[in-house]
Order: C-alpha cells, then sequence, then structure tokens
C-alpha cells in the first residue's frame, strides 16, 4: 500500500527514543521537586499515568487507521474546530521543536562547545532535524530502529560503567515517602505528560503503519520501554548524587556521565554517551518536525513536505532569538508551567477528540 | 516531489551539514595542550589560594616503536601560582607557558592541611561546575602541604602514583578512596560528615635498588663484605659490629634509602566542609569496621591459645549495618559487624580444631569491637563529627523526628550517643594448612 512504510516495531521505536532521550535535558523536572529519596518512585507513578495516556492517544489514533490527526479531527469536530484543534497540536509539536533546539544549543554550549556560538550547534541540529523530517517516515522509521539499539547500549553500558566505578549508593533510595504522596504525586506530574506527548506522535504516525491495528500495542510497549528507562535514570541519579545534589544537576544524565570512572579504561564516557545522544536528539526534532509538517498539511490540505519548508525558516528565525530563554528555561524547569501546557495539549485537546469520536460511535451503533 | 526538485532539496541539505562540519571555536590539538595529572591547593598569603598544577610532561612518557631516544629525567612540572579562586590561578600559570592548561585528566586533587582546616566547599565549585574535570576524580588531604606530594614511585609520573596509592592502600584497611562526587553527596545529605583518604610526607625505611654499574650513594660500606667469603671463615660467637645482619634497616648493598615519600596513613576526618583532624593506622580500621568500608587488612590479634602470642588474620570481607533504636526521647545506636576472615600467619603450635577456630572468632570479635569504640570514642568527644552516618540513619527511620534533632546532632547528640557494637567474625580457612609447619 502507497505510503504505508512503518512497521509496528518502528512505531515503538519512535515513541520510546523521544522519550528517553529528553531525559538528558528535562529529567530535573523529577529530580528538582521535594520528592527527594522518594523520586523514583514518582518516575514509577508517571509511567502508570503515562501508559493510561499513551493509550487514550493510541486508541484515538487506531480508530482512524487510514487518517491523520489533522483529517480525522475535522471529521470528529468538524470542519472550523477541526481544523483549529489539529493547529494547536501541531503548534505543540513546534513549540516543542524551538524549545528542543534552543535548551540544546544551551546545553552543549555549556558543557563542551563554550566558545562555539549557540546558534550553529542551533543551526547545526536544525539541519539534521529538517533533512531528516523530508525524508520521510520511512527513513526515520528505520533511523529510529538503529538509534534506540545505540542508545539503549548507551544506557546499559553507562548504567553498568556507573556502578563499576562504585558511585551509586542504593541506600540514598530510601526513605519511602518520608514527605507523604503529595511531593511525589506533583514530581510525577510533568514525566507523566511528556510519555503522553511522545506517545501523541501515533496519532501521526498511524496512518503510515503497515498494521495499523497492533498500533497502540506498540506505543504501549514504547511508553513501557522509556518508562523503564526513566525509573532506572532517575534511581541512578539520586544514588549517585543524593537526592540534594540531584536536584542541583540541570542534567543530571550528563553529570553521572562524568561521573564513571573505570580504572582508566573508560575515563571520558560523558563524551561519547553525548554523542550517541545528541544524534539521537536530532531524530527528535526530525521526527517532531515531520509530525508538525503532516498535521498542519493534513489541516490546511496541503503537501506536508511544502508545509516543512516554512517551519524550518520560522524555527530558525524563533529559536535564534535569546529573549526565549525566559520561556523555555523558565518552563522546561517549572513544573506547573510545563504541565499545565502539556495537560492542556493531552487532555484538553487529545481527551475532547476522543470524547467526541467515542460519543458519536456510540450515536451511530444506538 | 519531482525527482529533479527532490535531488536539489537534498544537495541544500548537504552543504549546509557541511558547513555546519567545518570545525567549531572549541578545537584544541593535543600539541597545544599542557595535560594537568593532578591539583595541590594550598592556604596562600591573604586568603588566596595557593594551586599547583601537575603538568605531565608527556614526550618523556612516550613509547613505542621508532628510534630510541634518551628519556628526559623530568617527567613533570609543578606550576604554582595564587589566586582568589581556583581557575584564576590556573590562567594566571598560562602566562608563563606555552601550552593551554588541559584539565579532563586530573584524576587527584589534594588539600593541604591548613586549607582544609579553613573549608574546603568554595574550592571544589570549580571541580563540580566545570565539566572538563570528571566527578571520579580522588579527594585527599595533606598534613602538610599539598605541593610537598610532587615525587612518582614506581609508576612514572606523580599523579598516577597517588591515585594509585590511594587505591592499594584500601587493601591494607587503613583508608577510604573518597571521590569528588561522593565528598559532595555526603556533605549535602543530612546526618552524616564526609572523610577523605589522608596523605602525608614521609621519610620510610625503603631503599631504591639500581642497575650493576649504576653509582649508589652508600652511607654504609660496612655492608659491603670483601669476597672471597665463605661460611667456614663466619667467626663464632658474636657477630662483629658493622655486620649487616646487626641492622636490617641500613641501606641494601645494591640500592640507597629514599629520601622521603608519600605515604597513605590514614583517613581525614570533617565537620561540615573543615577538616577537623585525622584517624590514622588502627584508629583508621575502627572508623572503616563500623562503616562497612574495608577492602581488606591483616589483623594480628592477642592470641587466645596457650603458648602462642599473637596470630595474624587476613580480612576477606566485611559487612555492616547500622540500625537506630529510638524509645521515646532516647536513641541508642546498633552496629554490627560481619566479618570474614582467613587464619594468614601463626607461630608454631598451632593445630586447626572447632574449637581452637571458635576460640581465635571470639578473640577477633573483641579485637574489632575494641577497635570500633576507640576509635568512636575519639571521634565523638574529640572531633564531634558524624563520620559513620548515625544521624542519617536516624533521618531514614524517622525523618520527623530527625528534624527536631538536626541542629543539635554534631555539638550535642552526636558525641553522647549510646553505640553498640555486635561483631560476628567467621573464620573461612586457614589456607588449607591444619598444623603449623614444623
Amino acid at each position: 500500500m502507497k505510503g504505508k512504510e512503518l512497521s509496528p516495531s518502528q512505531i515503538t521505536a519512535m515513541v520510546a527514543l523521544p522519550r528517553i532521550t529528553i531525559m538528558m535535558m528535562f529529567m530535573p523536572s523529577i529530580t528538582r521537586g521535594n520528592a527527594l529519596h522518594d523520586g523514583w518512585l514518582a518516575a514509577l507513578i508517571s509511567v502508570g499515568a503515562g501508559l493510561i495516556l499513551a493509550a487514550l492517544a493510541a486508541g484515538l489514533a487506531a480508530r482512524f487507521p487510514d487518517d491523520g490527526f489533522g483529517h480525522f479531527s475535522k471529521v470528529v469536530l468538524g470542519r472550523l474546530l477541526g481544523a483549529v484543534a489539529a493547529l494547536l497540536l501541531a503548534s505543540f509539536y513546534y513549540l516543542l521543536v524551538i524549545m528542543w533546539v534552543r535548551q540544546l544549543s544551551i546545553l552543549v554550549v555549556s558543557v563542551i562547545l563554550e566558545r562555539t556560538p549557540g546558534w550553529v550547534v542551533g543551526l547545526s541540529m536544525l539541519v539534521a532535524g529538517l533533512y531528516g523530517a523530508f525524508l520521510g517516515p520511512g527513513p526515520l522509521g528505520r533511523a529510529a530502529v538503529v538509534l534506540m539499539l545505540l542508545v539503549g547500549l548507551s544506557v546499559v553500558v553507562g548504567l553498568t560503567s556507573l556502578h563499576g566505578s562504585g558511585a551509586m549508593d542504593f541506600s540514598y533510595l530510601k526513605p519511602v515517602l518520608a514527605r507523604g504522596w503529595r511531593p511525589v504525586m506533583v514530581a510525577a506530574v510533568s514525566p507523566t505528560f511528556w510519555f503522553a506527548t511522545t506517545a501523541s506522535t501515533s496519532l501521526v504516525l498511524t496512518r503510515f503503519c503497515t498494521r495499523p491495528q497492533e498500533v497502540p500495542r506498540a506505543v504501549l510497549k514504547g511508553t513501557l520501554i522509556s518508562g523503564l528507562v526513566l525509573v532506572l535514570l532517575v534511581a541512578a541519579a539520586i544514588s549517585t548524587f543524593g537526592p540534594r545534589k540531584a536536584a542541583e544537576q540541570l542534567s543530571p544524565v550528563h553529570s553521572m556521565a562524568r561521573t564513571v570512572f573505570l580504572m582508566g579504561i573508560m575515563e571520558r564516557v560523558d563524551i561519547v554517551l553525548f554523542t550517541i545522544w545528541i544524534v539521537a536528539i536530532a531524530f527528535d526534532l526530525a521526527l517532531f518536525l515531520f509530525a508538525t509538517a503532516t498535521v498542519v498539511g493534513d489541516a490546511l490540505g496541503v503537501r506536508w513536505r511544502s508545509v516543512l519548508g516554512f517551519l524550518g525558516a520560522g524555527i530558525a528565525a524563533v529559536a535564534s532569538l535569546q529573549v526565549l530563554d525566559v520561556f523555555t528555561l523558565g518552563t522546561l524547569l517549572s513544573i506547573p508551567a510545563t504541565a499545565m501546557v502539556m495537560a492542556t495539549v493531552h487532555v484538553g485537546l487529545v481527551g475532547i477528540v476522543f470524547l467526541v469520536a467515542a460519543i458519536r460511535r456510540q450515536g451511530e451503533r444506538t | 516531489m519531482s525527482p529533479i526538485r527532490w535531488r536539489v532539496i537534498r544537495w541544500i541539505f548537504l552543504v549546509a551539514g557541511l558547513l555546519s562540519l567545518t570545525g567549531c571555536w572549541d578545537r584544541r590539538e593535543t600539541p597545544e595542550l599542557a595535560i594537568v595529572g593532578s591539583i595541590g591547593l594550598d592556604a596562600g598569603d591573604e586568603g588566596r589560594v595557593l594551586v599547583s598544577l601537575e603538568v605531565i610532561h608527556a614526550d618523556a612518557l612516550a613509547r613505542g616503536p621508532g628510534p630510541v631516544s634518551v628519556p628526559s629525567k623530568v617527567v613533570a612540572w609543578v606550576f604554582r601560582e595564587e589566586g582568589r579562586t581556583v581557575l584564576n590561578a590556573i590562567r594566571n600559570v598560562e602566562t608563563r607557558t606555552s601550552r593551554r592548561m588541559f584539565v579532563g585528566q586530573v584524576n587527584t586533587v589534594i588539600f593541604g592541611q591548613n586549607l582544609a582546616r579553613q573549608g574546603i566547599r568554595r574550592y571544589l565549585d570549580v571541580f563540580e561546575r566545570q565539566s572538563q574535570f570528571r566527578r571520579s576524580l580522588i579527594l585527599n588531604v595533606c598534613d602538610t602541604g599539598a605541593g610537598l606530594l610532587q615525587r612518582p614511585l614506581i609508576e612514572d609520573i606523580p599523579s598516577r602514583t597517588l591515585s594509585g596509592q590511594a587505591n592499594t592502600a584500601l587493601y591494607a584497611g587503613k583508608t577510604v578512596v573518597v571521590t569528588l562526587n561522593e565528598f559532595l553527596r555526603t556533605l549535602a545529605e543530612p546526618g552524616i560528615e564526609p572523610v577523605t583518604s589522608h596523605t602525608a610526607g614521609r621519610q620510610t625505611r625503603d631503599a631504591m635498588v639500581k642497575r650493576l654499574g649504576e653509582s649508589v650513594r652508600q652511607k654504609n660500606p660496612s655492608v659491603m663484605r670483601p669476597q672471597p667469603f665463605t661460611a667456614d671463615e663466619m667467626p663464632e660467637g658474636e657477630l662483629p659490629p658493622d655486620s649487616p645482619v646487626l641492622d636490617p634497616l641500613r641501606e641494601a648493598g645494591t640500592g640507597e634509602e629514599m629520601e622521603g615519600i608519600t605515604v597513605v596513613p590514614g583517613i581525614a576526618v570533617f565537620r561540615g566542609d573543615r577538616l577537623v583532624g585525622f584517624l590514622d593506622g588502627a584508629e583508621a580500621r575502627g572508623y572503616l569496621w563500623a562503616a562497612g568500608r574495608i577492602r581488606g587488612a591483616i589483623l594480628e590479634i592477642p592470641s587466645p591459645l596457650p603458648g602462642i602470642e599473637v596470630l595474624a588474620l587476613e580480612v576477606i570481607r566485611v559487612q555492616s549495618s547500622i540500625e537506630p533504636q529510638i524509645s521515646g526521647q532516647k536513641i541508642r545506636i546498633k552496629v554490627t559487624i560481619g566479618a570474614l576472615l582467613e587464619i594468614s600467619e601463626v607461630p608454631v603450635g598451632f593445630v586447626m580444631s572447632q574449637d581452637t577456630v571458635g576460640r581465635i572468632e571470639e578473640a577477633a570479635n573483641e579485637f574489632i569491637r575494641r577497635e570500633v569504640y576507640r576509635t568512636l570514642r575519639r571521634v565523638q568527644r574529640e572531633y564531634k563529627s558524624d563520620i559513620y552516618g548515625f544521624g542519617q540513619a536516624v533521618y531514614r527511620k524517622d525523618p520527623r523526628l530527625w528534624r527536631r534533632l538536626e541542629d543539635d546532632w554534631n555539638r550535642h547528640i552526636f558525641p553522647h550517643l549510646e553505640v553498640q557494637v555486635q561483631v560476628r567474625s567467621n573464620i573461612r580457612s586457614s589456607a588449607l594448612l591444619l598444623r603449623d609447619p614444623r
């Protein structure tokens, strides 16, 4: 079938990969809160809640196996409201890409390339991301599987080396719920919606899948894999730095890599791991740019590749504005702000479409 | 999309990608760098910090195929500079070197005693914040000055000697290896105070053995006996006073005494970020038992067996747990130590049996308990620093109670804390010998 280029296992990788790579920059939302030692519990709770939201998105996508969100939102909500809903989702994805480019360039120039201007890093990532998006779903799916293997390997090697270095003290994972459930639940909010964000790409990808009926299972599998990695990394961060020092880290994953030392063999493993993760983040940019372009294209009835050109130019212009730092950094590190933005999109937007679709279907049956 | 258009787009991306791969602003080639192996920090004048950078002479260490050149005798340089901040002092060094300092390979940071007693947190910030530094670098406190430690032994360079010593001294059971990451973590967590290894420059009885033909500065010529020398000519009765047998600590006949080397005698104890004292030898081991941090050691315990004065036991493995027992306002700490030992050296007269093993285990229990209590008393009364993490155990058991105790813990509660030590030794084997070799 023309355009059906993705297998369910590729969709699993495409859902899991962005969630895992996001952790390099966005894990602070868990470790920075007041949950302290119980941060790993927050991660665990977020996996459970994330699975529910992932099921919601994947379930909605599976009902329209041959349409993208830009199409079926119009079918469900009507022409005007559907187009507005699609453009809102696309704006959210677009915002994420801008934040990613900006935040990644800040991270890279802060820890590795201190004298290189941030725009050079951002532009390089943007070029890679745009090219990936232009290639379309097939190459993206194949790249996801290869990168998933690399990132998985980097997580396993990184954690094993960290443990081998004697840096981890698991006793820091206690006490359980010393400060009650509230801080744990608050810390779990933001990661929950990150799971939902990556799972929501199924709203775009399902129509490119060779076996769309298997997409919900593939999405849940991807969410579960990335959830396992989140719990492991949060537990590793707490036991390596202690909860209070973990809370000070802007990028605990990078700091963990700096802590690895194995008898002089893996002295600068942080650079190797960092490189793998940056390549994977370029994939995330490509995926979300592709998702943005297809949703906008479907909503407005234009070809998605044409949309992509405008999006690329737009990002370069917007991401270069320094004034955005206040907004992006504030949003990324503020649990309520991140949670609010994401809750609006996932519970508000996707949830409404899901609800209306379900009501309509019920109506048709009766 | 038409194939031609698609090809044009691909070319645009290719060229754009190539432009971003031309290099970065941070490019630094190896010949432009001076690789720093270790950093020493001492108290400088007027509140400044004296930074000693050990810069490795990479050319002197180069090995490999090719024409053999005469190796340089200089293996490293130590550049010293003062500054209000560590980083500024490092930059100041660069005013007289042709290469930029590269600190990515620093594996040891040594603090001089004076500076450590003033507090080291402000100086640690640079190592934590600058991503070039590894968080796995080892922290040491030298009881004299940090800059005095720059002497290689066995290894090619001083820093490798220092980091190697820290690891091997672990198996003597008298020190700890504390990384920057662990120190910062302990400093940040409630109810536990940090420690580091204690290093010192000391005179020893060791000697360097040189090649035949190399000149030896032999201060005691009597160790050389003229040839021919046969056993039949040995004088009967007392040996002559210049006999080397009488003084085994004089220079070896083939080498010369070393003037002074770096040793790792024990542990440096901190309260907060300030050094409060040292625990050396058996005192250090007294701490290590309770903290469960012994990797290996030889215990010379008084023998419980008749006719045998002392036994040597090798420590194979140690586990310990700290359990706070809280009843009302009273807190008691129970420390349980499990030690797996091996009989490694006994004088004549030893016969292995179930009974003797049981008695030796009892003696070992008592020996360990005494060591723990002796150190504990000193740490509680003199240092007033909870390096064991008793407070942390209370926090983990009852965080609300800890919040009430936290402010007074080191000053008023820890020094008077009742600690019960329970030791359970288990002798695994006697190196496959049932009787002593008579």
